[in-house]
């Protein structure tokens, strides 16, 4: 009798576990699944950890070529100070899974952090690719915005020409840009969601 | 003067000149000519021909969910205009739920330029840019530009004939049935000669490529496309490509383009 009762019980905890993430995938205009990481530096962020504010998810890949442009250019880096100033959590994650393109031990994220200047609040490991599927990230870059009640606003491409060449960026309508933008101003989100472009995600 | 154009001539056949130098060296292209010369108003045909390196590849006009399709493109008009870029069927790849459209090894595709009629006779340069993302584990992008020369004579004389055959055309379904729903598009096809067994939407930012079906009802066939909750907006045709088995010959396929309309479908 009391084996059948530890039984029931352990089901009854079993049901209603946590398994680290959750199990929800991303929705617009819905909540952001919650998530935990760890950085480059050893630290655990929690997306729940910064309730009440705007954060950026940026899936990298430092050596794909289109994420190259974007750093090369300083264009990435001008937008992570930029909106990182005003309060912006920008949250970079890596889903490429261990001996694919893009995964690197911490200590050459770091190197590769301080060569490129980047400002991102921090650079999160998704070795095992769990966050990016639950996000549904196919490419890199692949942008998501969520504001600060926690809603997922934006998701997409940075910008609207799909190219690996660097004199894009100025002729292009920048949708991170924008919608941080109209986050900051009160005003409605033109384009709340685009199509990703990019190398795949190393899953 | 015979030599200088038997010359130019050679060098209009089998000409690649490499002015904007990316990473080469998983893709080499080179180019033929329909003709070696062309009369005001008639088409050239440039076959342009892509070597890939083992185990690499390069894309179709929808790339699919990563990657940048393959362009071709002449960098002026004052000699005319481009018709379009036949392609020949891509393969399909796929890397865990990601789905790619592309060419591997060896493929050729044709640039169809039509001769402006206004065009003064004699030689003249047609200036051309391919460019292209080759991908493995690692994606490069590429590009050539190429200066091909060109005769605009009273004339045409073709020196090569490429089989246009190969290449998928338009065609037009006469009879289908659409339903729509919030996470799908069904469509029913009826009266298809030869065996349905693959679709390549050229539509981008719509669907859920790994989940694209094709089912086998009596005869008929449903074709289900999943819809990607993270689209722009619904679509309100949609293009494609259809690639057929022969009924008579399953080793030979069959393909054409077609749009399926499916505004007032809901």
């Amino acid at each position: 009798m009391l084996t059948y009762k530890k039984f029931l019980i352990t089901i009854f905890f079993a049901m209603f576990s946590v398994l680290g993430t959750n199990a929800q995938t991303a929705e617009l205009d819905k909540k952001a699944p919650d998530f935990e990481l760890k950085d480059s530096k050893g630290k655990i962020h929690k997306l729940s950890d910064y309730a009440g504010k705007l954060v950026v998810l940026e899936w990298i890949n430092f050596d794909c070529p289109f994420v190259a442009k974007h750093y090369k250019s300083g264009n990435m880096q001008k937008l992570q100070k930029e909106y990182t100033d005003k309060g912006v959590i920008w949250l970079s994650i890596c889903s490429s899974n261990k001996g694919k393109q893009g995964y690197f031990e911490s200590d050459e994220i770091n190197k590769r952090i301080a060569e490129n200047k980047a400002n991102m609040t921090a650079y999160l490991i998704d070795t095992d690719g769990k966050v990016g599927k639950i996000y549904g990230a196919k490419v890199t870059p692949h942008m998501y915005i969520i504001n600060k009640d926690g809603i997922l606003v934006y998701q997409g491409a940075i910008d609207n020409i799909k190219s690996t060449d660097v004199n894009d960026i100025p002729k292009a309508t920048n949708y991170v840009k924008e919608v941080l933008d109209a986050l900051f101003s009160g005003k409605p989100i033109t384009n709340k969601t685009t199509t990703p472009y990019g190398c795949s995600v190393k899953y | 003067m015979k030599l200088i154009i038997i010359i130019l001539l050679f060098l209009a056949n089998n000409f690649s000149l490499i002015i904007a130098n990316y990473n080469q060296e998983a893709v080499k292209v080179s180019f033929k000519l329909s003709h070696s010369q062309i009369k005001q108003g008639d088409t050239l045909l440039i076959e342009f021909n892509f070597k890939i390196k083992k185990g690499w590849h390069i894309y179709w006009t929808n790339p699919g969910d990563a990657g940048l399709p393959t362009i071709i493109e002449p960098l002026s008009t004052t000699l005319g205009q481009q018709l379009d870029v036949l392609m020949p069927v891509p393969k399909r790849l796929t890397e865990e739920d990601l789905t790619f459209y592309c060419y591997e090894n060896q493929t050729t595709m044709i640039a169809r330029f039509v001769i402006d009629t206004n065009i003064s006779l004699g030689s003249k340069t047609l200036d051309y840019e391919v460019s292209w993302l080759v991908c493995k584990n690692e994606c490069f992008p590429g590009k050539v530009k190429f200066n091909i020369p060109i005769i605009v004579s009273e004339t045409s004389r073709i020196i090569n004939q490429f089989n246009l055959e190969e290449y998928p055309k338009y065609s037009k379904l006469s009879n289908y049935n659409v339903l729509m729903n919030s996470d799908k598009i069904l469509v029913s096809l009826s009266n298809i000669q030869g065996e349905l067994f693959n679709f390549y939407p050229i539509n981008t930012g719509y669907f859920l490529y790994n989940l694209i079906e094709i089912k086998r009802n009596r005869g008929n066939y449903e074709l289900i496309l999943p819809l990607d909750k993270f689209r722009e907006k619904d679509p309100e045709i949609i293009e494609g490509l259809f690639v057929l088995k022969n009924k008579t010959s399953k080793n030979t396929t069959k393909s054409f383009y077609s749009t399926i309309i499916l505004t007032n479908q809901r």
